[in-house]
Formats: C-alpha cells, structure tokens, sequence
C-alpha cells in the first residue's frame, strides 16, 4: 500500500502525469483496432491539457525534492507550464500533418509527450545527473521525431546529421560533468557552487565551464555550433521543428539560466568569464544567424537561421548575468515561442496545400487566405522587433540590459542584427502582400478550430505588445520569493 | 473630456476593425477621420491655453517591475501636441477623401492608411518614452505595405530600403532613449516625472555628449536629414498620394517633435556640443538638396526633394535653441506638413489626369483646370514661403530666432546668410514647376483635362489651403499655445 501511495504521491509532479499518459496512448496503440480510426490525437491532447490545467489548481509542493536532485520553484513551474502549452500546440500541427505520414502515425503523438517528459524534468533538475538524463531524455526522442519521414532521402539524412552532432554534443556535456565531478567530488548544483565560493578558480573548473557551454551551445544552436540546425529544421516534419525551435531551445537556455544565474555558478569569480563567452557567442550568433538567413529561399530554413540569430539576442541577454538580462531571457523566450509556433502552425495547415515550404509559393497569400497572412505577418514583425507587438518588449529588454551593464559594443551587434533581420522578414512579407497569388491555386480552406488557435495567438502577440502587465506579473512571480 | 485622447485611438482600430468584418473601408475610413478631426478641434475648444501642465491627462499602469520597466500607458497633450494633432487629422482626412473608391484591395488600403494615422496621433499624445516611440513605429509595416502594393516606378526596392532605413533610425533612436532613461536619478519612461525631476538641474555635459548624438541620428534618419536622407526622395516619389501625404506631412514632423520634447530641455549643453556639426548638415539639407531639387526632371521627385530640403528650417530652427526659433519651428512644422501634404495631393492628381509627371510632358493646365492650378500654385506659393501662407510666418521666426541664438554662438550669422539662398533655390523651382505646369503651351497628355468636378472632389484640397492660410494669417494662435509650453521648456 506505502508503494502505491508513493506511485500516486508522484503523479502530483507533471512529468509523471506525462509519463503515465505516454504509457497509456502506448498501451491502447498496441490494443486497438486497426481498421478503425485512432483517436490517439485527441487523447494525447486532452492528456496534455487536462495536466497543464492540473498544474494551476492541485496543490503542489514547491521546494527541494528527492534529496536534492529536483528542486520545484517558480522558474521551474513556470516552464513546465510553457513546455507543456507548446507541446499541446506541437500536438495539434501533428494532428495536421498526420496525412503526411506514412508510416507510425499513432507514435508520432507518443513521442513528443516523452520529449516533454524530459523537458519537464530540466525544468526541475538541480544535480547534473538529472540535467543528463533530462537532456538526453529529450535528445534521443528528437533522434526519432527528426527522421520520422524515413521514406525520405533527405529525412534520413538530416536524422544522422542531428545524431552525430547530438552524440557529440552529448560527449561534450559529459566531459564538462566529469571534470566538474573530479573536482567538487558531487553533481549537485549547490555543492559546485559552493566549491567555487571557497576556493580558487582552477584551469579545470574553467574547462569544465567551457565543455557545458559548448555541450549547450550546440543545443540552442549557437555559433559556432549551430550548422546542425539549417539542415534539420528543413528536413524534420514541421511540427517537430517547431518543437524544435521553440521547447527544445528554452530547455537548452532553461539550463543556461540554472547553471550560471540561478543555481551552480552564480559566483562573481567565474561569471567575468563566462559573460566574456556569452557576449562573444552571441555577437556571432546574431550576425551569422540574420546574415545567412537573408538569402534564404525556403521558409523553413529561413526561420531555422532566424531562430539561430534569435539565440544570439538570448545570449546577449544572458551574458550580462544581470537581474535584468535574465527577466530579458525570459520574457524574450516567452514572445519569441509565440511568434514561432503562430509562423509554424500557419505553414504547418498551408503547406500540404500550396505544395512546399518554398517562399514563392506564399506569393498573394493575402488575397487567397487573409487570416493566415495577417498570421504570418503578425508573427514575422514581432520576429524582426518592430513595436507595438510582443516581440519589440524582448528586443528592447535585452537591448537595456545590455546598456545597463555597459555592454556598448554588444548593443550595436544587436542594433545592427535586427536591422539586417527586418530585410529577409520584411522579403517574406512583400511575397505575402505585394504579390499576386498564382494561377494554378485551389481553394485553401482551414479548419475553424485552427483559425481559432491563428486569431488568439495574434491577438495576444498583439495585446502583449501593449500592454505588458501579464509579463511584468509573471517576472515578479518568477524572480520573486519562491511561493510555498 | 479626458476620455477624448483615448477616443482618438481606439476611433481608428474600430474602423479597421469594421473594414475587416466588411463594412465598406473607403466610408469607414472617411467616418472616422472625419470623427478625428472632430474631435481633435473640440479637444482645441476645451483646452486651456494659459496652463502650463499637460491636459486631458490619463494614466493607466501597464506593467511594473523592477527588472523590466515601469511603464504607464500616460495620454495627455500640451499646445504642441495639440497643434500636432490638428495636423495629423486634417492630412488623414484629406488624405483618405482623395483616394478613391475602387482602389484595388481597397481593404487593406484603407486599413493601412488608418494605422499610418493612429501612430501618428499616438506618438502626439503619448507622455510615455515607451509608447512614443511605439506608437510612431506603428506606422513603419503599413507604410512598406502601401508603397510596395500601390506605389509606382520601382517601388519595390524603394519600399525596402526606407524600412530598413527607418527601422534602423528607430534603433538608433531607441539605444538614444535608454541612454536617456539609465542616466536618469531614478530611471523613468514618464515626461511628466522627467519634466519634475530634471526641474532646474539637468544631464551633465558628459552625458549629454553620449545621448544627443543618438537621438539626432535616431530622429535624423526619421526626418531625413543629410546625410541619412536618401530613402525619402525615392520613397516619397513612388508612394501612393495618400500615404505619402501622412508621412512626408505628418510622420516626419515626428522627429522634430521628440527633439523639442526631449533635446531642447534637457540636452542644451549637449547641441551646443554639436551644433557645428549640424550646421554643416542643415546647409547640406538647404543648399545640396536644394541644388538636387533643382536637377529634377518630375514633379513628384521634385517635391519629394525639395520636403527633404525643407527640413533644413526646421533644423536652423533647433540650432537656434530659443523661444522664438522654436515656436518658429512648430508653426512651420504644422505649415509644413498642410503645404506637402497639399502639393504631393494635387501631383496625384495630376498623374490621374495626365499619366504622367515629367515636366517635359506637361503643360497650360491653366487653361483647362483653373481650379486644379490655383490650388497647386498656392501650395507652391506657401512652400516658397509666401508671405500670408503658414510656411512664411515659421520661416520668419525662424530666421529671426536663429539670429537671436546667434549673439551665443557667431558661426550662425553666417550659417543664416548661407541659408537664405535656400529661399533663393526653393523660389526658382517652385516657380519653374508652375511655369511649365499650369502655363505654357497646353500639352498633349493635358488635352483632355478636366477640372474638379464639384465641391466634394476639391474639398480635401481646399481644407489642407484653409489650413495654411489659418496658420499664415493667425500665427498667434499656435503661439499662444506654445507660450506655455516654451515655459516648460526652459525657453522663457
């Protein structure tokens, strides 16, 4: 009976809500009928939002957990939260591209819930085991969500590009921990962080800094570490590269954040550094990001090099190591996640339609479907930073945190990567607007729900811009006292 | 009557609204800038010219946070905000009657030229930083879309390259902002709370040398000033009336209104750090840009161009830096806007008549539209600064407040005598645009011309010209306004 309580007492946490529902769809996958039409869609989706619900109303126990391998605070709440509200939006653009799919359509609403199984679990994570196993928990999902089209040549291809690179990527994290683990003799964030403040800095603890960094790097795909994501972005279904773009890159700036503002490295001594790295990553991310992006004729690979330079402005923002940049982190990763699934979302429904993710297709989408062009459009200026819309409050965050800390150079990379970013957003828009739609076009029609899901998210891209007090809220719940 | 500001916002979103759910956009649009202007003039009733503070005051707080900002969503206008705001209405609505009717996409045309509107008189009324500069970059997409759907000639590339361009202005604009906000005692976005906390005491010289030059670039590139203007004469020339209208009108006099707010009271120590740089610059407005209007072979270019050199006054005005020179600026501001406004209207219409605009083509319009070429001869007049039109009453004052300024700083005795041939220049081709327009033999593609039809069709023409010979004849209005408001500046 003890057992059983326990097995219950944990379903409190998320992640084992998720857990248990991926179990569950698993279990009626392999029973159910096959003749008959799955209702896998539906049930992964309610699953989903009955415990994001959940979260909000049962009463969770926040603090330290498990003799200190998880801690559950505001921060972590809170992106648990985001993680599961994208998942429910990834969900839902599979629930569209399904049709696409030849083979394991039933998997491919089981599988991300187990990427955000591990997502969830990063949220939490305080002891480097746990960041491990919650890291790789959501790499290898995404090794098979990648390469889920694997009729396809190039879906094969980017798959074993996203392998290796993880598996490096992974070895990089790995040797980081070792080293680490060498010297402070615990994974514990707070051991490390304890070791720092009591003793010298060593060459090996900055060796160690530097393997995590660039083991993260290559998560939230930074330059130089990004040349996996063109590539994958293009090649993976579009609802996976969503996922990709907006979960899989907060997870990797969610450790970012823990390691060296929240948790491990909080130290005067190593953060000079460490800020150094940052600001100099991110000055490259944002330039070669919104550089490259410019000539690019896919839209896809358009917003992977995109995303890429929107790291850079995280980075930036995270390199100050301030107060301010990391509510700036925060609530550019917020904006940001919206303007990207709203751009994925509206692709995902016209794509099977216009025939690809080339940027000509969506010539005159404004005169053949206006919703989805005020959609794209709306999301795309928020992208590029221009105001009244959510993603100017991003934009200028960073951009003040950069000058509170004196950070003048940096601020002008930004400057200029956001005005180099306004010219391929704004090609994208012309081909939307200015353009005539081509000839041989059937009739778009999107599913009412869907154009439901489109107007909220542009409205609230919209409303946020405006008025920002849901965000300085939610930066006084996050930063603020941790509740009880 | 507080609500009134609000009003004025949220009138335009409705009608974009309505446009969308299918009312039909050309009488939306007109409604409500009609509903603009109607309430902008009973705002002008009800203001009291003798207060020194902002009125019809409203304050709702948006978010607050230490980390991120405490913003406030602060409406309230002075006499130069209110003078803005006339303007802003009277181009809107005489910018939406002279579009027409079976614009294709009509739609989306009405609704962008509505949101070009909206950020103008937000941007007017705005008392925070923040929702300044947001309010103004509203209009930024709307403009790259009316250009590049409606626009002539190569409009495509100039539609790009002046949204960069003014985006990249903004940026600059806005690193100047945030210098302005850290350097603050206690970092505010609110101009009320700036006007009460530098009272008396300002930035020190040091830090006015770091923000200034960012904000006169920022705003510099918004008003197109040499050697940041090279997207307003293309852009201008290839853009539909009624969006070019709005901008050249309306959204530049943007720039000079945040100088005046922001510069002029608290960065004094920081223009008269460069003030020779931008003498320099403002001559290179006056007499290059001058000398290039000169050059140009079509109207449209010609008056594209010769808006961009008019911003040198303006400048002359600020370099200036006292009561006279300033209040010289605002009225030439307002003049300024209604006499472009008017003269990019009427080459529209021109265009409509003749399909074209090379001087080459066109000739004795006189003859066969009267009306037509009063309307455009008086604009010109008024932009040559013709004595009566509103432009002459803020070229005096401004001359005559810079020869004031003058008494502290030499060098701009000789920066007026060199500007004074600006004068020269503009009264040469104004004169030879009316020459070869309206008199001459009559020209081919004029032969078949005919005037306005009625009333209605010349109203929105007649408006911007009442406009300017309100502000030609009373200048004192406008003035009395801005007694108070130089108060507030530290001007008198």
């Amino acid at each position: 009976m003890e057992f059983l309580k326990e097995l219950l007492n944990l379903l409190r946490y998320p992640e084992f809500g998720i857990l248990l529902l991926a179990l569950l769809l698993l279990g009626y996958e392999s029973l159910r009928n096959k003749t008959k039409s799955s209702w896998m869609a539906p049930f992964s989706m309610v699953g989903v939002a009955v415990i994001f619900a959940l979260t909000f109303f049962y009463p969770l126990q926040y603090g330290m957990h498990w003799d200190g391998l998880y801690n559950l605070d505001a921060l972590a709440l809170f992106f648990k939260r985001f993680f599961l509200a994208v998942t429910f939006g990834v969900l839902w653009m599979g629930m569209v591209f399904e049709k696409k799919l030849k083979y394991g359509r039933d998997e491919f609403f089981v599988i991300p819930l187990f990427t955000t199984v591990g997502m969830l679990l990063l949220s939490s994570a305080v002891d480097f085991i746990l960041i491990f196993v919650g890291l790789e928990l959501v790499t290898i999902s995404f090794y098979i969500l990648v390469a889920y089209q694997r009729e396809k040549q190039t879906s094969l291809e980017v798959g074993v590009k996203y392998l290796i690179i993880g598996a490096l990527s992974t070895g990089f994290m790995v040797y980081g921990i070792a080293l680490l683990f060498g010297l402070v003799g615990s994974t514990k964030l707070a051991d490390v962080n304890t070791y720092i403040a009591y003793n010298e800095v060593s060459a090996m603890l900055l060796f160690s800094l530097l393997f995590l960094i660039v083991g993260l790097g290559f998560k939230v795909a930074a330059v130089p570490f990004h040349v996996w994501s063109p590539d994958v972005y293009e090649g993976a279904p579009t609802p996976v590269t969503a996922f990709l773009a907006t979960a899989s890159k907060a997870a990797g700036f969610l450790v970012l954040l823990r390691l060296f503002k929240f948790d491990a490295f909080g130290v005067d001594k190593v953060q000079e550094s460490v800020s150094l790295v940052f600001a100099m990553v991110g000055c490259f991310t944002v330039l070669l990001g919104n550089f490259v992006a410019t000539p690019q004729r896919n839209f896809k690979r358009l917003l992977a090099y995109s995303s890429i330079g929107h790291a850079g402005f995280l980075l930036l923002g995270l390199s100050t190591l301030s107060n301010r940049g990391v509510s700036s982190v925060i609530i550019y990763l917020v904006v940001y996640a919206i303007a990207a699934l709203l751009a994925f979302f509206i692709i995902t429904h016209l794509a099977s339609k216009i025939g690809g993710y080339e940027i000509s297709k969506f010539s005159g989408l404004s005169q053949r479907e206006p919703l989805c062009a005020a959609g794209l459009i709306i999301a795309l200026i928020s992208m590029a930073g221009i105001p009244p819309l959510a993603g100017f409050v991003g934009k200028f965050s960073v951009m003040a945190a950069l000058w509170e800390n004196g950070n003048i150079l940096c601020l002008a990379v930004a400057i200029i990567g956001a005005v180099i970013g306004l010219g391929y957003y704004l090609r994208v828009i012309s081909v939307l607007f200015w353009n005539d739609p081509l000839p041989e076009t059937e009739k778009l029609e999107i599913p009412l729900a869907s154009q439901a899901v489109v107007v909220v998210l542009l409205v609230s891209l919209v409303v946020l811009g405006i008025w920002q007090t849901p965000l300085s809220q939610l930066l006084a719940w996050i930063t603020g006292p941790t509740p009880s | 009557m507080n609500f009134m500001l609000q009003f004025l916002l949220i009138t335009p979103v409705l009608a974009c609204l309505a446009i969308i759910i299918g009312a039909p956009a050309k009488r939306t649009a007109l409604f409500s800038s009609l509903i603009g202007l109607i309430s902008t003039v009973a705002l002008a009733w009800g203001f009291d010219a003798e207060a020194e503070a902002f009125q019809f005051i409203t304050k709702i707080p948006v978010a607050e946070h230490q980390d991120l900002f405490t913003l406030h969503f602060h409406l309230g206008i002075d006499g130069m905000s209110l003078a803005m705001l006339l303007l802003t209405s009277v181009v809107t609505l005489s910018a939406v009657c002279i579009s027409p009717e079976d614009i294709k996409r009509g739609k989306l045309f009405y609704i962008c030229l509505l949101l070009v509107s909206l950020g103008a008189v937000g941007a007017f009324v705005s008392l925070d930083l923040f929702f300044l500069y947001a309010f103004h970059a509203v209009a930024l997409i709307p403009t790259f879309l009316l250009i590049g759907i409606w626009g002539t000639h190569d409009r495509k590339f100039a539609a790009t390259q002046m949204t960069i361009y003014l985006m990249a202005g903004s940026l600059v604009l806005l690193a100047g902002l945030l210098a302005f906000y850290f350097y603050l005692p206690e970092p505010t976005f609110d101009l009320v709370e700036i006007q009460e906390m530098l009272q008396g005491d300002s930035f020190t010289a040091e830090q006015q040398s770091v923000i200034y030059p960012l904000l006169l670039i920022g705003f510099g590139i918004l008003i197109a000033l040499f050697p940041f203007h090279s997207w307003a004469p293309r852009g201008y020339a290839t853009s539909p009336a009624a969006c070019v209208m709005l901008h050249a009108g309306v959204l530049k006099q943007f720039g000079f209104y945040g100088l005046i707010r922001l510069a002029v009271p608290y960065l004094p120590d920081g223009i008269a750090q460069y003030l020779p740089l931008l003498l320099v610059l403002l001559l290179c407005n006056l007499i290059y840009i001058g000398f290039l209007t000169l050059t140009q072979k079509d109207l449209n270019l010609m008056l594209a161009f010769s808006s961009v050199m008019h911003m040198g006054y303006l400048f002359l005005g600020l370099a200036g830096m006292n009561a006279v020179s300033i209040n010289g600026m605002v009225l030439l501001m307002v003049a300024h806007g209604l006499s472009t406004a008017l003269l990019f209207g009427l080459a529209a219409e021109i265009r409509e008549r003749a399909g074209t605009l090379h001087f080459a083509e066109l000739g004795g319009m006189a003859s066969k539209a009267p009306w037509l070429a009063f309307l455009f001869i008086a604009g010109g007049m008024a932009s040559m600064g013709l004595p009566g039109l509103g432009n002459f009453a803020g070229e005096v004052m401004i001359y005559f407040g810079a020869w004031k300024g003058a008494e502290h700083h030499p060098i701009l005795y000789i920066v007026i005598i060199l500007a004074a041939w600006g004068l020269v220049i503009s009264a040469i081709y104004m004169l030879r645009a009316i020459k070869t327009v309206c008199y001459g033999s009559l020209s081919d593609s004029l032969r078949e011309t005919e005037d306005f039809k009625d009333f209605a069709q010349a109203f929105p023409f007649l408006l911007l010209l009442a406009g300017l010979l309100l502000t030609g004849l009373c200048p004192w209005i406008l003035s009395n306004w801005m007694k108070p408001v130089l108060v507030g500046l530290g001007l008198e």
